[in-house]
């Protein structure tokens, strides 16, 4: 269809003209909405809490968008308002149920992984997602954009404001720790 | 032997070996043993979660329809106001025009010219019996219980006038009916 031709700046020329505007709003949300659900999915865990914070970042987009200037890509920003969204999102969760240690914070999203209606653990899959947990925040932004979304570290560093070369270090720690979750505590 | 090359050993390294040795290294890392021992994209990368049936599809107009409240009902409100305000005066217009249509006369049509048709069919004899009669006419009026006093209606008609009204030529500024 039409909205798959069109690249991000001719999308973007679309939603500076008023007269268009509403169609390329949409047509961005179509090009985007499931890439974006799934980074924001993997960091909060729950459908409802995702929906809420997607539908946050789209319309951040909608108020924000005439102001874009282009210094970065328009879906490298939207990954950074999703992902600082997500963020925001945890950490007032985290506030409203007084989850301060990492131990605490550990603990809080393993139950919210095992309440999914579909969680299976002896499925790889959920272990993995268990083991993410484990990650920092920023950790886990990093390690989910580069080996869900096989995004670029070039791009990463747009999205995350961090440079290639921290991003490579940090995707190492990420992957390292998830694999000693996996060799040592549940014996993958 | 030492003092001679200043304690440097006596290899070379490409240009910008050491500036750039950090960055191949985790290239390295991050390519071969990073990724190398977790889960397959088989395995691991396909969607854990589920959504909703249908959530994608409803999705793009779920939010659109968070944009666009306030400037839709802006925008109604005002196409509201501006129909309202055609609509009024419209109606005021046509019913100014009505009322002014029906209250002046049509081209050529006298004023008293309504009365002066139902007298046209009645004879000039009946009427100068009628007006020489006096009170016996009321009966005409179907009207028993405030009967119509005609020699005092009469009183103030000259001859002339009623000659001239039987004419169909008023005097000036002296209309009967």
């Amino acid at each position: 269809m039409e909205r798959s031709l069109l690249s991000d700046d001719e999308l973007l020329s679309l939603f500076r003209d008023p007269v268009t505007k509403q169609k390329a709003f949409s047509q961005i949300i179509n090009k985007y909405k499931e890439k974006l659900y799934w980074h924001i999915r993997r960091m909060v865990l729950i459908h409802e809490d995702a929906d809420d914070v997607l539908q946050n970042v789209f319309i951040k987009m909608w108020k924000g968008l005439d102001q874009f200037r282009e210094e970065s890509k328009l879906y490298s920003w939207l990954y950074r308002i999703a992902s600082n969204e997500s963020i925001t999102h945890i950490n007032r969760v985290k506030k409203q149920k007084q989850v301060e240690t990492d131990e605490e914070t550990y603990s809080f999203l393993e139950e919210k992984v095992k309440a999914d209606t579909y969680f299976d653990a002896s499925k790889i899959e959920w272990k993995l997602q268990l083991a993410i947990q484990t990650l920092p925040e920023q950790q886990k932004i990093v390690f989910s954009l580069r080996y869900f979304d096989d995004m670029p570290y070039q791009d990463m560093s747009e999205v995350l404001g961090v440079t290639t070369g921290a991003l490579k270090a940090s995707y190492h720690h990420a992957a390292k720790k998830i694999q000693d979750y996996l060799l040592n505590e549940l014996n993958f | 032997m030492k003092a001679e090359n200043g304690g440097k050993p006596p290899f070379y390294v490409a240009d910008n070996y050491f500036q750039e040795l950090e960055s191949r290294m985790l290239d390295r890392i991050s390519d071969e043993e990073g990724e190398g021992q977790l889960p397959t994209a088989a395995e691991g990368r396909i969607p854990t979660f589920k959504v909703p049936a249908g959530y994608f599809e409803t999705l793009e107009k779920t939010i659109s329809l968070k944009v666009q409240p306030a400037r839709n009902i802006f925008a109604l409100r005002w196409r509201h106001a501006a129909a309202a305000a055609v609509t009024g005066l419209l109606l005021f217009s046509g019913i100014y025009y009505w009322r002014s249509f029906y209250r002046q006369p049509l081209p050529g049509q006298d004023t008293y010219s309504a009365g002066s048709a139902v007298i046209r069919n009645i004879s000039v004899n009946e009427l100068a019996d009628f007006v020489e009669e006096g009170p016996t006419a009321n009966s005409i009026t179907g009207d028993t219980q405030n009967p119509v006093d005609i020699n005092q209606l009469f009183q103030q008609v000259s001859s002339q006038d009623l000659e001239n009204f039987l004419s169909e030529k008023p005097a000036p500024g002296n209309e009967v009916f």
